[in-house]
């Protein structure tokens, strides 16, 4: 069971995904943050360190073009 | 930097390669879920294990989102072991008509340019075993 405390690098790139998605109903835009937020803590499989976090935000591309 | 990243030979390559691709992703992801449903991590590991077809995971989810508006894709979330929701995505009824029908074309299109390229295949198993 990892923790719900989630790594701040993540929160970040969720904030900026949110930012960017005004056009869209705020239940759209929050069943992208949800996925991506569950996509990412199935990518670093529990660790939650900044590096793990970051590579796999690396991999999902620029927030801004979600 | 590689010789084949200046060649423009192997530049236009590249480029018809990833158009190919883009063009085949629908397809690809739906036949993912012809067995059953999966989250999307596990579509893309399916996709690179089975097909060899690395997909970039920013576009995996909007993917499937234009999928399910269309109909073709229903999806649930789960409570996972793992600690955190995850997302599941199964064909819907007329997704597994769609795809039948998306599989029917690729094949007879596929044939038809196998039978197209079939003077080139001893060129092209040289090529494979050179690269």
């Amino acid at each position: 069971m990892v923790s719900a405390v989630h790594p701040e690098p993540l929160e970040t790139y969720l904030r900026t995904v949110k930012d960017h998605l005004q056009s869209l109903s705020p239940e759209d835009s929050a069943e992208i943050i949800r996925e991506l937020r569950s996509h990412v803590l199935d990518c670093v499989k529990g660790d939650l360190s900044n590096a793990a976090v970051n590579a796999t935000l690396m991999r999902l591309g620029d927030p801004r073009d979600r | 930097m590689s010789a084949s990243d200046t060649d423009p030979l192997e530049v236009d390559l590249g480029k018809w390669e990833i158009q190919l691709r883009k063009g085949s992703l629908s397809l690809a992801v739906l036949a993912s879920l012809w067995n059953g449903e999966l989250y999307g991590l596990e579509i893309l590991r399916q996709l690179e294990q089975i097909a060899n077809f690395t997909v970039a995971e920013g576009t995996i989810y909007p993917l499937l989102n234009r999928l399910k508006a269309a109909g073709f894709v229903e999806s649930h979330w789960v409570e996972a072991e793992a600690g955190h929701p995850r997302k599941y995505f199964h064909l819907s009824v007329s997704g597994r008509r769609y795809v039948i029908g998306l599989s029917a074309a690729w094949q007879e299109f596929a044939s038809g340019m196998n039978r197209l390229l079939a003077p080139l295949e001893p060129r092209v198993r040289g090529k494979r075993r050179a690269s």
